[in-house]
C-alpha cells in the first residue's frame, strides 16, 4: 500500500515536470520566433531602405516606408521580451496569467501593453499541473494518506499494546513511523525538484534558488506530518483521523485560498473591463475629433518638434496623418490614466489584501514562496510590466519627433533602434520578498511538530 | 524482581486498586485471582506505564516503572489476552519486528526460528501469515518475544482463557519453563485449575484490594475453589 502511494506520488510529480517542462519550452520557442521575426523584418527592412538611398526603388505610396510612423508602428518595430524565469519549470506560477512578451507599436501604452486576462489577478492555488501543484497540493493529500492511522491502525489491530511494553517511548515510535513515511515523499519530492531544476533551470544561478524549493518541501512537510501526529494523537479511530485531516487538508489548500480570492474581490472590486474599454474608447474618439486641434497645442508645447518652414515659403501646410494620429494616441493616454490608475489600485489594495492573509494558510504561504523562488511570482511580472512601459515611452519619444519633424530615418539607423534589455531582479530582492513567508512556515512547522510532541504525552494509553 | 508499594489506582471516584503490596521474587508465578473489576488489568498497566498511578509504586527489578520507564520495559515482556501481532506478516516477521524494538539489536533468522520453536511453535507455522494464527499460536508468538528478549519479568493478562485445555496445559509448561529459568510471572487469570497447577502462589483480588494470598503448594483444587467463592460471596 505504502509503495503504491509513493509510486503513484512520483509518477504524479514526474508528469507534472514534464507537464512544466512543456510551456516552458513553448514559452522559449515562442520567444526564440518573435526573435527571428524581428531580425528577418528589419534585415528587409535594411534593404529596402537601401534600395530607396541608391535610387533602385521609389518611396512613393501611401506611407513612405522612411517615415517613422511606418518603422516605428510596423516595419521597424521590435519585440519586449523577458526570458523564462530561472525556475520556470518548476513552477507555471502567474506565467500563464502574465505575458513575458509584448510587440511594440507608437500606440497608446493600453493599446500596446495590453493584458487580456485579469479576471483572476490572485491565481492562488489553480493553474496548470505543474511540480509547484504537486508540491503544495498533493504532497500533503499523500502524506495524510500514508500517516493518517499512525498510531490509530496500532490501536484497532491492537498491537500497540505490545508495541508500548517494549522500552520504546511513544514519541520515539511515532516519531520514526511519521518520518520513515512521510521521508520517503519528501525525498521523492526533493528529488524530483532537483533532477528538473538541474536538468531543465537556468544553469548554475538556480542553485540557491533549488536550496530554498528544498527547504520549503522540509518544512511544509513538517508541518503536515505534525498535523497527522496531532490529529492521531487525540486517539480517535482511523476513520475520525482520515475525516479531521483531509477537513484540514481542504481548508488549507481549497477553502481558504479561494475564501481569500473571493473576499478579495468584494472588498475591492475590480472597476469593469467594459467600463475601461469604454472609456479608453470615449477618450480615442474624442482626441481624434479633436485632432488637429490636439497637434497644434501639442507643437505650441514642444516648438522643437515643428516641421521648419522653408525661408520664404508658404505657411506650413495641413498637418499629416501620422502627426495627428500620434498626437492624438498621447492625448489617449492622458486621458485614461485615471481609468487604468483605478484599475491597477483594484489590484493593488486585492494583493495587499491577500498577502496580509496568506499567513493564514501554509499552502498559500508555501505556493507564494515556490513561485518566487522559480520567478514565477508577481513581482517578477509587475517589474517587466513597468520595464515594458518604460521602454514604450522610450520608443515613443525616440520616433515622435522624427514624425512630427517629418524626417525620414536611413538604413544605418534601422540597426540602431532603441534595444529592449531585461534587467532580472536580483537574488537578493526575490530573498527579501520570501523572508516573510519562510519564516512564517518555519514558524507554523515548528508548531505543528511541537504541539504533535506535546499532545503525545496526554495520548491516553488506556488500552 | 517485580515489587507494588502501596500501589493505588483511582478513576474519578471509583478506585480500582487499593493499596496493593506484592513482591514477586525470579523463579515465582503469581496468579492473581478475581472477577472482572477487581483490579487485575490495572495491576498489570500499572507495571506496564500504560497508567499513572493514584500513590504507591511499581518497581521492575527495583526500577520505578514511571521513572525508568525504557529501562524498565527492557526488563519485562507483555502477553495479553489475545496477542494482536500484524495480521499481513508471518510469525517470523512479527517476531523479528517486536525482537527488535524489545532490544534493539537484529536477530539472524536462525536465532529467531530457534526462539520459535522453544516456545513450541511448529517450525512449518513460522513463516505463514498471522492471519492464519489460531489464539495458541499467537501466544506462542508472544512468549517467543518474551525468550529473544531475555525478559526477567513476565506480566500476563489472561492468557488461557479460550484456549483449549491441551493448548492451555501446553502454555502453563511453557510458563513453569521459564519460571525455571528465574523469570518472575505475574498472571491474571480466571482459571483456578491452572492456577493451583503452574502457580507457585496465588492472590485473590477483590473490588481493588488483594484479600488474601497463599502458596499453591500448602493447598488443593477444591481448598483453592472454595475459598475463592466464599471470598465472591461476602
Amino acid at each position: 500500500m505504502a509503495l503504491a502511494c509513493l509510486g503513484l506520488f512520483l509518477a504524479l510529480l514526474l508528469y507534472a515536470l514534464a507537464s512544466g517542462t512543456f510551456q516552458q519550452q513553448r514559452q522559449q520557442q515562442t520567444l526564440a520566433a518573435t526573435a527571428q521575426e524581428e531580425t528577418e523584418r528589419l534585415a528587409k527592412l535594411k534593404a529596402q531602405l537601401l534600395r530607396i538611398e541608391s535610387g533602385k526603388a521609389s518611396a512613393a505610396g501611401f506611407l513612405d516606408p522612411r517615415s517613422g510612423t511606418a518603422i516605428g508602428n510596423t516595419s521597424g518595430v521590435r519585440y519586449i521580451t523577458m526570458p523564462p524565469a530561472p525556475l520556470g519549470t518548476l513552477s507555471v506560477g502567474l506565467g500563464d496569467l502574465h505575458p513575458y512578451f509584448y510587440k511594440l507599436s507608437l500606440r497608446s501604452k493600453s493599446f500596446t501593453l495590453n493584458n487580456e486576462e485579469l479576471e483572476n489577478p490572485l491565481n492562488l492555488l489553480s493553474g496548470p499541473f505543474d511540480l509547484a501543484f504537486g508540491i503544495v497540493i498533493l504532497f500533503p493529500l499523500f502524506l495524510i494518506a500514508l500517516n493518517y492511522n499512525l498510531l490509530s491502525a496500532e490501536r484497532e489491530q491492537g498491537t500497540l499494546a505490545l508495541i508500548l511494553s517494549q522500552p520504546i517511548s511513544l514519541k520515539a515510535l511515532v516519531t520514526g513511523k511519521v518520518l520513515v513515511r512521510g521521508g520517503a515523499l519528501v525525498v521523492a519530492a526533493v528529488a524530483v525538484t532537483l533532477a528538473g531544476g538541474l536538468l531543465f533551470g537556468a544553469g548554475a544561478a538556480v542553485f540557491p534558488r533549488l536550496l530554498a524549493w528544498t527547504a520549503i518541501i522540509l518544512l511544509y512537510g513538517l508541518f503536515w506530518m505534525g498535523l497527522c501526529v496531532w490529529v492521531n494523537a487525540w486517539g480517535r479511530s482511523s476513520a475520525t483521523n482520515a475525516i479531521a485531516l483531509s477537513a484540514f487538508w481542504l481548508g488549507f489548500c481549497l477553502i481558504i485560498p479561494s475564501a481569500l480570492n473571493i473576499a478579495a474581490s468584494a472588498l475591492y472590486p475590480i472597476p469593469s473591463r467594459v467600463e475601461m474599454i469604454q472609456s479608453l474608447r470615449t477618450a480615442g474618439k474624442e482626441a481624434q475629433e479633436q485632432g488637429s486641434r490636439l497637434l497644434s497645442r501639442y507643437l505650441e508645447d514642444h516648438p522643437e518638434f515643428a516641421p521648419a518652414p522653408a525661408p520664404g515659403a508658404p505657411p506650413a501646410p495641413a498637418p499629416d496623418f501620422g502627426s495627428i494620429t500620434y498626437a492624438v494616441q498621447m492625448e489617449v493616454d492622458k486621458r485614461t490614466e485615471p481609468v487604468l490608475a483605478r484599475f491597477e489600485q483594484a489590484i493593488a489594495q486585492q494583493q495587499a489584501f491577500v498577502d496580509r492573509l496568506r499567513y493564514l494558510s501554509p499552502a498559500v504561504l508555501a505556493q507564494g514562496a515556490l513561485n518566487e523562488f522559480s520567478g514565477t511570482g508577481l513581482a517578477r511580472y509587475r517589474g517587466f510590466q513597468l520595464q515594458a512601459e518604460r521602454f514604450h515611452r522610450t520608443w515613443q519619444q525616440y520616433f515622435f519627433p522624427k514624425i512630427f519633424q517629418k524626417a525620414k530615418l536611413t538604413s544605418g539607423e534601422i540597426d540602431t533602434l532603441p534595444r529592449f534589455r531585461y534587467q532580472e531582479e536580483s537574488l537578493e530582492a526575490v530573498v527579501a520578498r520570501s523572508a516573510p513567508l519562510l519564516a512564517v512556515l518555519t514558524l507554523l512547522s515548528l508548531l505543528a511538530g511541537g504541539l504533535s510532541l506535546a499532545s503525545l504525552r496526554k495520548f491516553k494509553r488506556s488500552l | 524482581m517485580l515489587q507494588a508499594l502501596n500501589l493505588s489506582k483511582a478513576y474519578g471516584n471509583q478506585v480500582a486498586l487499593d493499596s496493593l503490596n506484592l513482591s514477586i521474587a525470579a523463579g515465582e508465578i503469581f496468579c492473581l485471582l478475581g472477577a472482572n473489576g477487581a483490579g487485575k488489568t490495572t495491576t498489570i498497566n500499572l507495571f506496564l506505564n500504560f497508567t499513572a498511578p493514584t500513590s504507591g509504586q511499581a518497581l521492575v527489578d527495583g526500577l520505578d516503572v514511571i521513572q525508568h520507564p525504557l529501562e524498565s520495559k527492557r526488563r519485562l515482556a507483555y502477553i495479553p489476552e489475545t496477542v494482536m501481532l500484524y495480521r499481513n506478516l508471518s510469525g517470523l516477521e512479527n517476531l523479528d519486528y517486536f525482537a527488535s524494538l524489545g532490544t534493539q539489536q537484529k536477530y539472524t533468522r536462525s536465532q529467531l526460528e530457534t526462539f520459535l520453536q522453544r516456545a513450541g511453535l511448529a517450525p512449518d507455522a513460522a513463516t505463514k501469515r498471522i492471519g492464519a494464527y489460531s489464539k495458541g499460536m499467537r501466544q506462542k508468538v508472544g512468549i517467543a518475544i518474551a525468550i529473544a528478549k531475555q525478559a526477567k519479568v513476565l506480566l500476563l493478562d489472561e492468557p488461557t482463557s479460550g484456549l483449549d485445555p491441551a493448548a492451555s496445559n501446553e502454555f502453563s509448561e511453557l510458563l513453569t519453563q521459564l519460571s525455571r529459568e528465574g523469570v518472575a510471572v505475574l498472571m491474571a487469570t480466571h482459571d483456578l485449575f491452572r492456577a493451583k497447577e503452574c502457580g507457585t502462589r496465588v492472590g485473590i483480588m477483590k473490588r481493588g484490594r488483594l484479600v488474601q494470598t497463599m502458596a499453591t503448594s500448602e493447598i488443593g483444587h477444591t481448598e483453592l475453589e472454595g475459598i475463592y467463592l466464599e471470598h465472591m460471596r461476602n
